[in-house]
């Protein structure tokens, strides 16, 4: 019995991301905005929501305080309004908009407002443009950067980026992390990848079969497949939610989503949730058909790769971008090995020490005088 | 590849599957083998896949045999749960414990619902194993001697250039103590803080995919 009510309430069950009510001090609620984007504001900053500069002043449970900010705070942080793509006809619109600028039209007063922006990316690096496809490749101390332009929207982007990333990793194994907006997207890696030589390649179109097989291995190296499989559990019940009203009890039959992914994965590969993880992914998320249209478009595009040596006004926003996916081609084995020198090398260049040298240290550790008392170590609560 | 350390005059090595061994004692240590942990979560109607069990079990007998040992002890958490005793488990360790000789340092999951009439050896508190003590939670820094122990689950989080980001289960070797990875299929993970471990001197092994790493961490 207790079963099927638990099943009943979960069918229904509409997975969003948790919603905070914005709220006026003195009480007035304004809307609701996703927790996730209150999450990264601290109090004091300012954000716009319904036509007004609100300054956040304290959060308590699901509820976010504001007061109407005074004027001339800094706004910094923007709501991505959901994850609503632009139109393919936005899209053309703007590229159209570039290749003007690239002419030195400026014909109206947004595009004149905007002109410094556009000059110093054409200083800088270059123009998009409808006839061209731009790509930036650039390096940091965080590691090797592309930018990539096709101004085809979030969704697709997304989709884009992956398939790249897997493509490249038939041939060199390689971790990315990947950031999208509407106009691009960025995939950073910790390996120097020659994106020059190897982007036209990579970009190359195939037919639609081809396509879904390459999207749907891709979709296996990312984590987006374990987060979608998170929603599933959630409806299936076996995440379990409590009941309104119920008191949540039985700690120890909690696990999280991601260590069911695992487990899943091991010892039940054909498990139907985990399909329909994969099939939500390739309908509902990754959009095949437009993705299918873009690299066609691409693919009969010049590309224009640029070197910039300052990272260019169209690279910024993807830079500070903080919602990043992780995709993954390398095997454990190699990903580790890579991650440890690198934390080696910034330790001080110390090489890993064998056994034989280990042993040594062991024993000088042991020899150490201990510390009497001191904190345990954190604990938190075991799955 | 193991990783071998010198702890209370003993060589222990620790293994790529989370398990340590002792030559000298011809002892394998494992923790945390959380068996019918799956069952316990199917008795409850969430459907998770059966065989995880199975497995470790199937695992720990294999370690076993490949290293010639003739005591194999559980530092705790044997069990998972009371739903989770099914007879096709208790028959399967049953078996299991008749060709493996078992000693079991009884854990917090272990401890109201060990069934006493398996052919195994159950310890609550500590285990003096000559020079070693086996345990299930790690005792406090300053303790006398050396202890193996389990309970944490330990896991450490490894960042690095351009995001990536990877957590994995570990060992971690204390001056005064040893504890042990879960052992067992279906087991979530405690993350430990760097600056916890670098102030207790800890050294921490990452286990890889099928290899041990020493973690660097900064002093």
């Amino acid at each position: 019995v207790r079963l099927a009510r638990r099943h009943r309430s979960n069918i229904g069950t509409i997975v969003s991301d948790a919603v905070m009510s914005v709220q006026f001090l003195g009480g007035g609620r304004i809307a609701t905005v996703e927790e996730s984007f209150i999450a990264r504001l601290k109090a004091g900053d300012v954000f716009l929501l319904g036509g007004r500069a609100l300054e956040l002043v304290r959060t308590e449970g699901l509820t976010a305080y504001v007061r109407v900010a005074k004027p001339g705070r800094a706004l910094l942080p923007r709501w991505n309004g959901g994850q609503f793509p632009i139109s393919d006809t936005l899209a053309d619109a703007m590229l159209e908009r570039f290749d003007e600028a690239a002419q030195g039209q400026y014909s109206d007063k947004e595009m004149r407002f905007v002109a410094p922006l556009l000059k110093l990316q054409e200083e800088w690096s270059a123009l998009p443009g409808s006839q061209r496809l731009l790509a930036e490749v650039q390096e940091s101390a965080d590691g090797h950067h592309l930018f990539l332009y096709p101004f085809a929207g979030r969704v697709v982007h997304l989709g884009l980026a992956w398939l790249l990333a897997w493509r490249v990793g038939r041939d060199t194994p390689a971790t990315f992390t990947v950031a999208i907006n509407d106009y691009g997207m960025e995939l950073l890696s910790a390996t120097e990848i020659d994106w020059a030589a190897r982007l036209p390649a990579l970009l190359a179109a195939v037919d639609r079969a081809t396509l879904a097989q390459e999207v749907l291995a891709s979709i296996n190296a990312s984590e987006l497949a374990r987060r979608r499989f998170r929603q599933i559990a959630r409806i299936s019940g076996l995440i379990f939610q409590s009941h309104p009203g119920e008191v949540r009890s039985q700690r120890q039959l909690q696990a999280s989503s991601s260590l069911y992914f695992d487990v899943f994965r091991q010892h039940d590969p054909g498990n139907r949730l985990l399909r329909q993880a994969e099939e939500e992914l390739l309908s509902a998320e990754l959009e095949l058909d437009s993705l299918a249209r873009t690299l066609d478009r691409l693919a009969a595009m010049p590309l224009d790769v640029q070197r910039p040596a300052k990272t260019s006004p169209l690279a910024f926003p993807l830079l500070v971008e903080m919602l990043r996916e992780r995709v993954t081609t390398e095997s454990l084995a190699q990903r580790l090995t890579r991650m440890l020198a690198e934390l080696e090398a910034a330790a001080g260049g110390k090489v890993v020490q064998d056994v034989g040298e280990r042993l040594a240290f062991g024993q000088e550790s042991e020899k150490a005088p201990k510390r009497g008392g001191g904190g345990r170590l954190r604990r938190r609560r075991r799955p | 590849m193991s990783l071998s350390i010198e702890a209370g005059g003993e060589t222990l090595w620790l293994q790529p599957d989370g398990a340590v061994w002792w030559p000298a004692g011809r002892t394998l240590f494992a923790a945390d083998l959380h068996l019918g942990k799956g069952a316990a979560f199917r008795a409850q109607g969430q459907p998770v896949p059966a065989g995880s069990s199975a497995r470790t079990l199937a695992r720990l007998e294999a370690a076993m045999a490949s290293l010639g040992g003739v005591q194999l002890v559980v530092l705790g958490d044997f069990w998972h749960g009371a739903e989770g005793l099914t007879p096709r488990l208790l028959e399967a360790v049953d078996a299991f414990a008749r060709r493996v000789p078992t000693a079991l340092v009884l854990g917090n999951h272990d401890r109201r619902i060990h069934p006493p009439s398996l052919p195994l050896r159950a310890v609550s508190g500590v285990l003096p194993l000559g020079p070693l003590t086996a345990a299930h939670e790690p005792p406090p820094p300053g303790t006398p001697g050396f202890t193996l122990a389990g309970h944490w689950h330990p896991a450490v989080s490894i960042a690095s250039r351009a995001g990536d980001r990877l957590r994995r289960p570990c060992f971690v070797h204390y001056p005064h103590a040893l504890v042990l990875p879960a052992f067992g299929g279906l087991t979530g993970a405690l993350t430990l803080r760097r600056g916890d471990l670098v102030r207790h001197r800890a050294q921490v092994a990452v286990v890889g995919d099928g290899d041990l790493h020493w973690l660097p961490l900064a002093r």
